[in-house]
């Protein structure tokens, strides 16, 4: 009976201790390539963003808003995706005759993640593609957050940008 | 007794090797991701270097033998490639180029410790606004002691097109 009772200690023993030490190990770089794998997951909005912009794709960018996201602009601040939708589809890269196509000054790409939540900053050039010459530069600071499983925009403040290396 | 302990012995060790299975799996996910987002930094420090001038930060980018075909001829070697950097348009201190990129157009694929990586250069010249050159990478990358190099990288001409 003692020895029974010894037997099953040490199996326990023997499953615990490189369990644990495995645990360890793995939690440490798991909390990592978990972070890694976020900040790649919202620097995809603003690779979709630029997609949307440049196929005039307007379905593609309305899917990256949340339902109740905010847009500053101009001065003014507008609430919920039907208003955001409105001032995309008026926009410059929208119209038929713009042949633009929305590059980023990638190295300025700015991310932040902390849980659920987080903030993604990046710059679009658009450059006319008939004529070579950028002809508009925004800037986005941007509220995100992971929703349903899903990283989108909550909130889009837009700002003036010079370009310079 | 005896018999109903090691029955929840057993369903318990199920539970805790199915567990493990299901995040194993959502690990392995994650992995490739934060390989994709590590692959993805060559890109931006690429844009960043050129930019900036930064031809040492450039020359962080590539493998000890790393090669570099650019316009039919292929380098050898960090000192060759080093060479044709030196000389190459983006660090010449008279052009103030900013160098962009569509996003939307970079392809990383990851197979283990190695990986491609397609991204476009769009330089623009600040001072009158025009896109002064435009040109494209293919590149195979692999991670070497822990690091995502480009270990071979060919340069294409691109057009601009949304």
């Amino acid at each position: 009976m003692a020895l029974q009772k010894l037997l099953i200690v040490g199996a326990v023993v023997a499953i615990a201790v490189p369990a644990a030490a495995h645990g360890t190990t793995k939690r440490s770089s798991s909390v990592n390539v978990g972070r890694l794998a976020t900040l790649y997951q919202i620097d995809q909005l603003e690779v979709k963003w630029h997609k949307a912009t440049s196929k005039k794709d307007l379905a593609l960018l309305m899917s990256l808003f949340a339902p109740s996201v905010t847009l500053g602009i101009n001065g003014t601040t507008l609430v919920g995706k039907a208003a955001v939708r409105k001032v995309f589809a008026k926009a410059a890269p929208f119209q038929p005759q713009n042949h633009w196509e929305s590059d980023t000054p990638a190295y300025k790409i700015r991310v932040t993640v902390d849980g659920n939540r987080g903030t993604l900053y990046f710059e679009c050039h658009y450059v006319d593609v008939d004529t070579g010459k950028v002809v508009a530069a925004v800037g986005g600071d941007n509220d995100v957050r992971r929703i349903n499983g899903k990283w989108l925009f909550t909130k889009l403040v837009s700002s003036s940008v010079t370009l310079k290396p | 007794m005896k018999r109903l302990v090691v029955t929840a012995a057993l369903i318990g060790l199920g539970v805790l090797i199915a567990g493990y299975g299901a995040w194993a799996k959502s690990g392995t996910n994650d992995q490739k991701l934060a390989d994709l987002y590590k692959i993805d930094q060559i890109e931006k420090t690429w844009h960043k270097a050129a930019s900036r001038k930064n031809v040492d930060l450039m020359m962080t980018l590539w493998a000890p033998k790393a090669t570099f075909t650019i316009a039919g001829k292929t380098y050898n070697g960090k000192k060759a490639i080093r060479q044709v950097f030196a000389k190459a348009g983006p660090f010449q201190p008279q052009n103030h180029w900013e160098s962009d990129t569509p996003a939307y157009k970079i392809r990383i694929t990851v197979n283990g410790d190695r990986g491609t990586l397609y991204f476009e250069c769009h330089y623009i010249d600040v001072d009158t606004q025009k896109v002064a050159a435009a040109v494209g990478a293919d590149q195979d990358v692999q991670k070497i002691n822990g690091r995502w190099l480009i270990t071979k990288a060919i340069a294409s001409s691109v057009t601009l097109k949304p």
